[in-house]
């Protein structure tokens, strides 16, 4: 994946984040219900394809480094309803996918009779929700975090939720054991030994 | 035309579910709701709105699209299950709320 915020974005300063989070869930027969859909924007947003809810949603710094660990992120969902917990309460959220995507676009504006929207809307009429359409707009996107959502724990007004990345099964790769294990506990044991394997290390035997 | 919240969704659910023109006393017209927003406070102070509703809606828990959400001010419609919308009268325009438990929700029968 790529990082880079190119000429695109960058020629206009006046660009503008949001986060996009993707959750799928399964019911407790373990049979795929849907995924949720969700962003920090303060309105829908709509990708061409998909809608996501806006909600209070907010998660932790996420660190890379060079250590052999599973990297982790706790997402934190405020000021739900019971609709929410009522979902992650019957659902089986663990171990199931989950993504973030960041997208940094320049906002499009737009004049809906005397107010000028600088996010940019779309579907203003008088019975339509007004909803971001980031499909048409400037912007790079790429997936900030992906991963199995591992733990969480809902109540009535909050649902937190541990996400780890899938990078569980590493390994360094290493030289062949060439040594006796009963012997030497370590390969530095026996490569600083005076003699070689299966020989008494007393020189007049 | 005057519009209201309660306005607004009727004129959204009219295009797309077949809706009573009436209840009880009230006869609603889609095309002249004028006088109905005139007595748009007495409407609300007797709930009037939720029975309405209720003469042809059956209650559910957890919305959906196009479910109609009511609290005791406002008639609003579900976007999903977790927000809905709802006209706001000082704005000239529909926004989105979160639902919460003082939300009653109905659907339309066969909805």
């Amino acid at each position: 994946m790529s990082k880079t915020i190119t000429n695109d974005v960058r020629g206009d300063d006046t660009f503008a984040i949001l986060h996009l989070f993707e959750f799928d869930m399964f019911t407790l027969a373990n049979v795929f219900d849907e995924t949720l859909r969700f962003t920090d924007h303060d309105i829908f947003v709509n990708d061409g394809t998909n809608e996501f809810t806006p909600l209070a949603i907010s998660f932790d710094k996420l660190v890379e480094d060079f250590s052999m660990s599973s990297d982790s992120i706790s997402v934190s969902i405020d000021n739900i309803n019971g609709a929410l917990t009522t979902k992650a309460l019957a659902s089986e959220w663990r171990n199931n996918r989950c993504k973030i995507t960041r997208v940094i676009y320049t906002p499009a504006s737009e004049t809906i009779g005397s107010d000028v929207y600088e996010f940019g809307v779309t579907d203003n009429s008088s019975t339509t929700y007004p909803r971001l359409e980031i499909a048409s707009l400037t912007k790079d996107s790429y997936v900030l975090f992906e991963g199995v959502i591992d733990t969480f724990s809902a109540t009535s007004q909050a649902l937190q939720g541990t996400l780890t990345t899938q990078f569980t099964h590493w390994g360094k790769p290493h030289p062949s054991r060439t040594y006796n294990q009963n012997e030497f506990t370590t390969i530095i044991d026996a490569m600083t030994d005076v003699v070689y394997w299966g020989r008494p290390t007393d020189p007049n035997i | 035309m005057m519009t209201n919240c309660f306005t607004v969704v009727i004129q959204y659910l009219s295009l797309r579910y077949p809706l009573p023109q009436g209840w009880k006393d009230y006869k609603l017209d889609v095309n002249n709701m004028d006088e109905f927003v005139k007595d748009e406070k007495r409407f609300l102070a007797k709930r009037l709105h939720i029975g309405f509703f209720k003469s042809f809606c059956k209650k559910v828990k957890t919305a959906k699209k196009d479910d109609i959400v009511l609290t005791k001010t406002s008639v609003g419609c579900a976007i999903n299950q977790f927000t809905y919308w709802v006209y706001n009268e000082d704005l000239n325009r529909v926004t989105h709320k979160q639902l919460d438990n003082d939300c009653l929700i109905m659907r339309v029968q066969n909805g």
